[in-house]
């Protein structure tokens, strides 16, 4: 199952087992694979200052029901929602023509699945948008960057009214450069 | 000097425009290092400098910037001299005509010394050009200069020269001003001619002085802007009935602190002036910045369209290439049309208040190996922040000028942005000589 992943992305799906069965929880949720995540790949969230990773990290555990741990030798499954963020996790990938799922698209994949994992991320102001541009950026991916862009810009373009007109600006022609 | 004073030496016949050519001259020089220009056009000024002294002997005096010496950033045609865009595009570019705002300064009597460098192809905001040098800061060589005009910026900055032409497309002008610690002024679209002028993106472009202090801006603008006006008006005795808007919204909201007490303080200024301060929701121009990246993104790439030789690009104008190639046509046309949304909307606030008060830059002048800021929670590339409240203002179109307000603890200089409605260009210069006034007593 986890073929395609890389060894980040396996050692996450690893750390998030072992969250689950610290809060003694009898599936791997969402929130887990999110601790996993924070666990294994700080720099992913660079765009959090450190303080307030920790901040975040201790908000999800807040949240989580704490009951008899459960043994590491005890396999866990992964809950529907985090079967599906794996999912998208996969489609993460192949829309960006990446061979490999890394940790990356793990967090783009927990940030399309409604959980409180991802609104506890959008508190945070994290959400996909931003760990687009982050990506294209560590890329310097000019097709990630544009396509961050327009995630901010389509729902712009959604709201105008058929009425308006656009900007119609005249300008001089320049000499061409020989 | 001042052009002012530049100008009151040389009427009296204590200097010559030979005299003070030769001085800027040799301050370009000793000012190397600085990598503020590209093309030095000694023999050219000397030529003209003598021109000038012969007229002020017979009795023809072309104004105050007559026998000026000045400076021109390198994005702008000058006939016979090299005009490079800061690009290897362009190296052997030596243009026949000059742009219309170069024969405009020229008419005036001011004198160019020489070509700025600035960021490649006027799209960045460091100066730090990959093929012709990375322009330093003259306050602090380890700090970035800002740009893209920040071979202008440090021109000014390094008193080779008291005004040097900026280009704003982005912010070109107002940043290098913030971190230079100079005056300048993006005036409203259009209010300058851009024929002339290598294209960024033609409807953002717009072309504006950097100088020493507000009233050399102004004398430039007297020569600079196709409508005849006078920009220098004097200083006011207060500010009573002047309606200065704090913005509620986006503009105090992730800077910081030492610069926003900076600002405010100012605003306190002019509010023990006479000035009514009214706090207003303004536009939101995280959107409008969306906007204008979009629109800045096509239009550069609709300029450079046979441009597709990678290895004359840096890397990072390359990538913004590549990006404004990928724009479809619906979105540039939405853009456009988003354009005429904020339009009204920012119409709006002119109807409440004269002029905005805001930071040019959420920051000082930042380290230059610096990559990423945080600012009360938002951690962005220098870049982004460096760019954040000032790229929507040329989406719109509004006259804005960035001057000191005062130095942070770093003795880095904070720079103060004062932004009217479209065409009251000259009263937003007066307004800023009244406060630069205010703000030295």
């Amino acid at each position: 199952m986890f073929e395609r992943y890389t060894e980040q992305a396996r050692r996450v799906i690893f750390f998030a087992r072992y969250e689950a069965s610290s809060f003694g929880s009898s599936y791997i949720e969402v929130e887990h694979l999110l601790l996993g995540l924070m666990r294994e790949d700080k720099a992913l969230f660079g765009d959090l200052e450190s303080h307030l990773l920790l901040e975040l990290g201790d908000s999800i555990r807040n949240q989580q029901e704490q009951r008899e741990k459960i043994s590491t030798s005890v396999d866990l499954p992964l809950s529907h929602p985090a079967k599906r963020v794996l999912a998208y996790s996969a489609e993460e990938a192949e829309r960006l023509a990446h061979k490999q799922i890394g940790t990356a698209h793990l967090l783009l994949g927990i940030l399309r699945e409604e959980s409180r994992a991802r609104t506890t991320l959008e508190q945070y102001g994290l959400n996909s948008a931003r760990v687009r541009e982050q990506m294209a950026r560590a890329r310097a991916d000019p097709t990630a960057l544009v396509d961050a862009l327009r995630q901010r810009f389509a729902p712009l373009a959604m709201r105008l009214a058929p009425e308006v007109e656009p900007a119609v600006i005249f300008f001089p022609a320049p000499e061409k450069a020989e | 000097m001042t052009i002012r004073e530049m100008g009151a030496l040389l009427r009296s016949g204590k200097t010559s425009a030979s005299e003070l050519v030769d001085e800027a001259l040799k301050r370009a020089r000793q000012h190397e290092n600085l990598r503020a220009f590209i093309t030095v056009a000694e023999n050219e000024a000397r030529a003209e400098a003598a021109e000038r002294d012969r007229e002020l002997r017979s009795g023809i005096d072309r104004g105050p910037l007559h026998g000026i010496p000045i400076a021109l950033k390198d994005l702008v045609y000058t006939k016979g001299i090299r005009t490079t865009g800061g690009s290897p595009l362009f190296q052997n570019f030596f243009p026949s005509w000059d742009a219309d705002v170069v024969s405009h300064l020229r008419e005036a009597g001011a004198i160019s010394i020489g070509k700025t460098n600035l960021h490649e192809l006027a799209f960045g905001i460091t100066s730090r050009n990959p093929h012709f040098g990375s322009v330093l800061n003259p306050l602090a060589a380890e700090r970035l200069p800002g740009g893209s005009s920040g071979g202008s910026a440090a021109a000014v900055a390094a008193s080779i020269v008291p005004m040097a032409l900026g280009t704003d497309t982005g912010g070109s002008i107002r940043i290098p001003a913030s971190y230079c610690g100079i005056v300048g002024i993006k005036p409203t679209y259009g209010r300058v001619s851009r024929r002339g002028v290598l294209p960024l993106a033609f409807t953002l472009d717009h072309v504006g002085p950097m100088g020493s202090r507000v009233e050399d801006c102004a004398l430039a603008m007297n020569a600079m802007a196709d409508r005849k006006e006078d920009f220098n008006l004097s200083a006011l005795a207060d500010l009573k009935g002047t309606r200065v808007g704090l913005p509620r919204n986006f503009f105090f909201d992730h800077v910081d602190e030492t610069v926003a007490a900076h600002v405010k303080a100012a605003i306190s200024v002019m509010e023990r002036a006479g000035a009514e301060i009214i706090e207003i929701a303004v536009p939101d121009f995280a959107e409008l910045n969306t906007v204008s990246h979009i629109v800045i993104l096509a239009e550069f790439a609709s300029h450079h369209v046979n441009h597709n030789q990678r290895d004359q690009f840096g890397p990072d104008v390359w990538s913004l290439l590549e990006q404004g190639r990928m724009i479809a046509g619906h979105e540039y046309v939405n853009a456009q049309r988003l354009r005429t949304v904020f339009r009204e909307e920012m119409d709006s606030v002119w109807q409440k208040v004269d002029v905005l008060a805001t930071p040019t830059t959420p920051i000082v002048a930042p380290h230059v190996d610096t990559e990423r800021v945080s600012l009360n929670r938002l951690e962005e590339t220098v870049r982004a922040a460096t760019t954040r409240l000032v790229r929507g203002i040329n989406c719109l179109g509004e006259p804005a000028i960035s001057m000191p307000c005062g130095y942070a603890d770093s003795l880095l200089p904070v720079g103060l942005q004062l932004i009217g409605p479209p065409f009251t260009d000259a009263r937003l210069l007066q307004l800023a000589k009244t406060l630069e006034g205010m703000l030295e007593r």
